[in-house]
């Protein structure tokens, strides 16, 4: 059971927790695609809910209904398309920049912080409403589950394409040390009013050169705790 | 007054060995009636003719319907009415659409689609404007009323739901309690006999079909969701709620349990009737499974099929769109 939650969180948003979708036909997700590209040009005017879907539906002179199917959870399923669609155009950036392979764990800095600028630039036009939008992904635990899954898929995509091939206990560790750094970023941008936002790129070259340059191979970042183990343990050898 | 023979099965039910319960034998049928040409169908664990499952259902509906909403209450410890209100909920019927509801005897799901479309939450009532007039309380709740009835007259205030059911007096009880709601809602119902396959209503006419807890009862799965798509309009949508295959396999011990032990002895004493309730819940075991089902919905011709579990596991809710063929 627990490998089973373990899968579906790292899935992303390949798998849906609580909505089993157990098939896409072609034309079901084109108007799912339009209605919510639709809806997120309103969202300015009518918040992440229900009725922003339904608008969006309207402009394309569909029923109601099919804000229901473009949106079953209302609000909240805006807020992931949304984050879903900004991912997926990151991993298209991402993948004609992509670096060397490197096996030893080593990831490229510099690409990383290209991905993440890249990714927090896309929020930019929706940057007001915005906080409001990750308030709708904290309305259930089903929800809080997702959201972290596309955390954990950005964090895995801008890994894989700065070279990152190990195999180690370090492949996870690397991932979380991206997501953190992305998220940090992201929460300190929601409340920069800086001109042209230069606080926070000034915060994410801090994050990335200080806290990523620290965790560069599996040794350093399992050592400590491993050696830690081993001394209480007994086992320590000098 | 229990009758010496169902005491007997009431003793046999009660003292039956885990082991021996029909739960166990799930998928056998305990009861094979064979006849004569015809193809059968199953009525519970029976294996009957198609024509005669109609007579058996109706025969199962007709004595218990005044006890049902009683039954369903003692049976499912009030879940029933979450379960209801979140599929009312997730079909999220909007003013202005017309909604067919199968299987909706007793009203249940069609007053909870009225009352959903007249209080959508998000939807904000109308402001009221009062001239300065003597200020007093009566004078504004006058302004109220009229202004709020003026609204409705020129949008419409809820959905209208049409109940189909094979059964008169399981509507004629859901007609009682629609008007003991009050008159905007009995006026927003129409009761019409008929069954789920062959529906008395016209070509894409619905922007809804909903049906809670009838699908198992119907003869003909595919029939009646060819029937549903027929009935739906362009973009329309289909929701059924029934009750699924148990996942967990500790609640699926516990609800055998509780399904074959203690339902049938409930079902004769609140209602009078042993056997209606014992073909309830072995119909329940003798329904597809859920991504089974979802296929079957897939073949119909309904897109953006999905279904969702509900607590704690018994039922879920299948919900497909009829997307126009391009």
């Amino acid at each position: 059971m627990l490998a089973s939650i373990a899968f579906r969180f790292s899935a992303g948003s390949r798998l849906c927790v609580a909505c089993r979708l157990l098939s896409t036909s072609p034309c079901e997700s084109q108007i799912r695609g339009q209605v919510l590209d639709e809806a997120l040009a309103r969202v300015p005017d009518l918040g992440w809910t229900r009725s922003c879907v339904e608008a969006g539906a309207r402009t394309l002179d569909l029923p109601e209904t099919m804000a229901d199917l473009a949106a079953p959870r209302g609000g909240a399923d805006l807020a992931l398309y949304f984050i879903d669609s900004c991912n997926d155009k990151l991993e298209a950036q991402l993948k004609l920049r992509s670096s060397g392979l490197s096996s030893a764990g080593e990831i490229s800095l510099e690409l990383v912080g290209f991905a993440c600028r890249e990714r927090l630039s896309m929020i930019r036009p929706l940057l007001p409403y915005w906080p409001a939008g990750i308030a709708t992904l904290t309305g259930s635990p089903s929800l809080a589950l997702e959201s972290a899954a596309r955390l954990q898929r950005l964090a895995d995509d801008i890994c894989h394409y700065a070279g990152d091939r190990s195999t180690d206990l370090g492949w996870y560790a690397r991932r979380l040390a991206v997501g953190a750094v992305y998220a940090s970023t992201e929460a300190f941008m929601l409340q920069d009013v800086s001109e042209d936002l230069v606080n926070t790129w000034a915060f994410l070259d801090r994050r990335i050169n200080k806290d990523l340059a620290a965790i560069r191979t599996a040794r350093q970042v399992a050592g400590g705790a491993f050696d830690v183990a081993a001394n209480m343990l007994g086992l320590a050898r000098r | 007054f229990i009758p010496k023979m169902q005491c007997r099965q009431l003793l046999r039910c009660i003292s039956r060995s885990p082991a021996t319960s029909s739960s166990s034998c799930f998928g056998v049928a305990r009861r094979q009636v064979h006849q004569p040409g015809g193809f059968d169908t199953s009525f519970g664990f029976e294996e009957v003719e198609p024509g005669q499952k109609q007579d058996r259902v109706n025969q199962v509906f007709n004595p218990v319907s005044n006890s049902y909403d009683v039954m369903n209450d003692l049976m499912s410890a009030g879940l029933h009415r979450c379960w209801k209100r979140r599929f009312v909920a997730s079909a999220n019927p909007r003013p202005g659409w017309r909604v067919v509801d199968v299987a909706g005897g007793t009203g249940d799901i069609a007053l909870g689609l009225l009352e959903w479309s007249r209080k959508l939450p998000g939807r904000a009532p109308p402001p009221v404007r009062v001239a300065p007039g003597d200020g007093s309380v009566d004078s504004f709740r006058e302004a109220a009323e009229r202004q709020t009835a003026a609204a409705e007259a020129e949008a419409p205030a809820s959905c209208t739901v049409s109940v189909v059911d094979p059964s008169p007096s399981m509507m004629q009880v859901g007609s009682a309690k629609a008007s003991a709601k009050g008159s905007t809602f009995a006026s927003s119902i129409q009761w019409l006999e008929g069954r789920a396959e062959s529906l008395p209503l016209d070509e894409a006419s619905s922007d809804l079909y909903t049906i809670a807890f009838g699908m198992r009862n119907c003869t003909d799965l595919p029939g009646v969701l060819r029937e549903a798509h027929r009935v739906l309009k362009p973009y329309g949508r289909f929701a059924c709620l029934e009750f699924c295959s148990v996942e967990n396999p500790l609640l699926s011990i516990l609800y055998d349990e509780y399904s074959f032990r203690v339902i049938p002895p409930m079902g004769l004493l609140v209602a009078g009737d042993w056997d209606s309730y014992e073909y309830l819940v072995e119909s329940i075991r003798r329904f597809p499974h859920q991504t089974l089902f979802a296929n079957m919905m897939r073949e119909a011709g309904f897109s953006a099929v999905n279904y969702e579990v509900l607590w704690p596991g018994v039922c879920c809710i299948h919900s497909g769109y009829k997307l126009p063929s391009v």
